[in-house]
């Protein structure tokens, strides 16, 4: 190996010359010990793809890499690369095309970790393994790229799990595959390696190969993968851009978990609801919720709330409504009205100055007429000042709306100016939760005990 | 990139060191003995053996060249032969099996092999084959054995040290029954058989070398030009496989081919243990795992380990000789309990 070299990263891999063949599985059905672990998928990864597989544990994520990796031979179909079967190439070959990570390797003997990645080099040997120059530097390079060079001469037997991972990581590297398979390639690496992995695979995509990872965590599949395949007992659920597919629906649908999909950074960002309520609670008292109701609307998300930790404060109630009578059971701060009366001036601003401390206004699906129609107004005023506003959209306004369509348009103005809209309690709820987890995150930043 | 030169380096050092102290060990082997000779006798009857003239025949007891030529040199080099055969196979076993304590003897391979070289030794119709009857009865028995042990020990391409370990016992103590069995039955000369199974080199001859030598060298040759995929073998087969190594075929191949090197081997000089466990062990600490260099240095720290052995066997109690295989198991019985003690990172 040429010592004193003057840069370490001084040579980028060259793009592959030749574009990445297009791996394909056709009508894939794996069945072992009678149970199906795959069942009928098609996949077809274009050459530069960045896929994602997701789906839930046994859903045969693993199964579908190794059948595309030809590690497993499908029970029927087929997978091909470049329009030719995987069978009618001989391993070698298959290896010099398609790199894999799996997810997990054991090595019990003391190579060190040098010697450990330029075993990735085997399939573009001589017979006896020599190096060529341009092996050495491959290896150099996988060794960079996941920042073990400080590990090169250790043993890899004496290596935290991380640390295997990514020597794991670096030899299929080494191995510069036009395609790459990675099989949960995150597990056992902290945050920071973590995205380190993802970066160089996105570079690596960048330069034209192709990645298929199967990863664990949505949001970082999301951020990175271009596509995502979401797998569900064996069988292709849903196929898509991360926009596309990222839904609370469809997440519903694949996971049996509620989640909200906030936006970051272009990127839908997925929070489940189950996991995150609790320490929603949390950061509960961080965030100051008003809820806006009257005639009894809010009172599922009002108990909802209040279970969770927060202490909404309410208006305008009626004293008569049973809105009014669980607040004041709560001990939550109300504005509230004499029944059956347009609110007076007094009341909407006291009603406003309330609005005006919250962080988040929720609009429960009341009745609307004249005489809180001035309760949408509010809501408008306080959105504008910054604060989220989520809007109860079922039962439909027409329903509840005795002005005229006045209200209508009122709400439609609300969502236009980009008031959440919440089908239901619950989902409403569980928006309150993502930003009172967002708070909780943003305030506890730093702290170790967060 | 210092470290890896320094392995490099190391590997070549190792080499040198090995090279010499067999030629040492040679001279010393060729030397001492039961008969009496000095060195400076020992040194004439070799110039006289091998031009005939420039010495003094009457510098050294007349019968001394025979016995160097027929006794000691054919029983030097047969202990070379099988200590090369004997810690290769285990270096390689050891790779296949991703174990460090696969070895012929404790793998019942050896007993394999034995019990095949007895068929050969006393089912007449073998007499046919002549001498080649013996190490190729003894390979078909080794094979046997190895493929037993495999098929006991592993599961999912994962040997785990117990099980592999209880298969050896299993196995070896299997044919060892089968092996008395023979030997009672067919009423065959127990004593000649019983030193025979403890190991020695008292009966070589250049016949059995001659037969001995291409066998173990072609199996090596060809352990040698699967160095490299051993090396990812140990990573495990499906791994092997993902870049790009034939991992069945390597698999039965090397095995296939330890059974040989191991049946050459026992097929003339009976059961030495614990050859192959020790051997490529040190060579690893000294120098790595990867089996392009542990493979030779393995070769040559083998023959000087068995030559030495054998020295020791025959003049440890001189005029009487004890088997060489009750050195290697003196030394290796407890080298295999400090492994067993201390499994990691090899």
């Amino acid at each position: 190996m040429p010592t004193g070299r003057p840069t370490r990263l001084a040579a980028r891999p060259p793009a592959p010359q030749t574009a990445p063949p297009t791996l394909e599985a056709r009508a894939l059905s794996v069945i072992r010990a009678e149970r199906t672990l795959l069942d009928a998928v098609d996949v077809t990864v274009e050459p530069g793809a960045f896929l994602g597989i997701l789906g839930p544990n046994g859903s045969g994520k693993t199964t579908l890499l190794r059948c595309l990796a030809g590690a497993l031979e499908p029970s029927t179909g087929d997978v091909s690369i470049a329009g030719r079967p995987l069978s009618a190439h001989d391993r070698a070959a298959i290896a010099r095309t398609i790199g894999v990570v799996p997810q997990t390797f054991t090595l019990d003997f003391k190579f060190t970790v040098e010697e450990v990645v330029a075993l990735g080099r085997f399939p573009h040997r001589g017979s006896w393994g020599r190096m060529d120059a341009e092996g050495d530097e491959a290896v150099e390079r996988a060794l960079a790229d996941l920042s073990i060079e400080d590990l090169a001469h250790r043993p890899v037997t004496e290596l935290s799990g991380g640390e295997r991972q990514r020597v794991l990581i670096a030899q299929t590297l080494a191995q510069e595959t036009p395609i790459l398979l990675l099989d949960e390639p995150l597990n056992n690496l902290d945050l920071n390696h973590q995205l380190e992995v993802m970066q160089v695979l996105s570079r690596l995509n960048a330069e034209g190969r192709t990645v298929v990872v199967v990863v664990h965590d949505i949001n970082m599949a999301a951020q990175y993968c271009d596509d995502l395949l979401l797998l569900s007992s064996g069988r292709v659920a849903a196929q898509g851009s991360p926009d596309a597919l990222l839904t609370p629906e469809v997440l519903l649908d694949v996971f049996s978990t509620r989640v909200t999909v906030h936006r970051q950074g272009g990127r839908p960002y997925v929070t489940p609801v189950t996991v995150s309520r609790r320490r929603a609670a949390a950061g509960a008292a961080g965030l100051q919720v008003h809820l806006i109701t009257g005639g009894g609307a809010g009172v599922d998300i009002l108990q909802e709330l209040v279970h969770l930790g927060f202490s909404p404060s309410l208006g305008v109630v009626s004293v008569f409504d049973s809105d009014y009578e669980a607040a004041r059971s709560l001990g939550l701060t109300v504005v509230s009205a004499p029944p059956f009366q347009p609110l007076s001036p007094e009341t909407v601003r006291e009603h406003e100055e309330l609005v005006s401390e919250a962080d988040c206004v929720v609009l429960a699906p009341q009745v609307y007429g004249d005489g809180n129609l001035a309760d949408l107004e509010v809501a408008e005023r306080a959105l504008a000042a910054g604060a989220d506003v989520i809007v109860l959209t079922e039962p439909p306004i027409e329903t509840r709306d005795l002005t005229g369509g006045r209200a209508a348009v009122l709400q439609q103005a609300l969502l236009d100016g980009g008031a959440v809209p919440a089908p239901d309690a619950s989902s409403a709820v569980t928006t309150v939760c993502g930003l009172a987890l967002h708070r909780a995150e943003a305030t506890t930043d730093g702290d170790p005990c967060g | 990139m210092n470290p890896r030169r320094a392995r490099r380096r190391r590997y070549r050092l190792l080499m040198a060191v090995l090279a010499a102290a067999l030629l040492g060990a040679l001279l010393l082997a060729a030397v001492v003995g039961a008969a009496g000779l000095t060195p400076a006798q020992v040194g004439r009857a070799t110039l006289g053996l091998l031009s005939p003239g420039s010495v003094d025949p009457d510098s050294y007891p007349s019968w001394a060249p025979r016995l160097l030529r027929d006794l000691r040199l054919p029983r030097i080099v047969m202990a070379l032969v099988a200590g090369i055969a004997l810690a290769t196979a285990g270096a390689t076993f050891q790779g296949v099996f991703r174990n460090p304590l696969a070895e012929p003897y404790l793998l019942g391979v050896s007993a394999g092999a034995a019990v095949g070289a007895t068929v050969a030794i006393i089912w007449r119709p073998f007499g046919a084959l002549g001498i080649f009857g013996l190490p190729a009865l003894a390979f078909l028995g080794a094979v046997l054995a190895a493929t037993l042990v495999y098929r006991l020990a592993t599961f999912a391409g994962e040997t785990s040290s117990s099980s592999l370990l209880l298969s050896g016992v299993a196995v070896g103590s299997t044919f060892t029954a089968v092996l008395s069995l023979l030997m009672v039955a067919t009423q065959y000369d127990l004593r000649t058989v019983i030193i025979w199974l403890m190991g020695g080199l008292t009966t070589a001859s250049w016949t059995k070398v001659a037969v001995a030598s291409p066998l173990v060298a072609a199996g090596f040759i060809i352990m040698l030009a699967y160095a490299p995929r051993l090396n990812l073998m140990l990573m495990g087969e499906s791994r092997a496989e993902e870049l790009g190594v034939d991992a069945h075929s390597t698999r039965r191949t090397l095995m296939i081919v330890a059974s040989l090197t191991t049946a050459s081997a026992v097929a003339f000089t009976g059961l030495i243990g614990f050859v192959g466990l020790m051997v490529p062990h040190m060579v690893r600490l000294l120098i790595g795992p990867d089996h392009r260099y542990l493979l030779p240095a393995s070769a040559l720290f083998g023959a000087l380990f068995l030559l030495l052995a054998d020295t020791l066997a025959r003049t440890i109690l001189s005029p009487a000789e004890i088997p060489v295989g009750i050195i290697t198991a003196f030394v290796g019985g407890p080298f295999f309990l400090y492994l067993l003690r201390k499994r990691r990172g090899v």
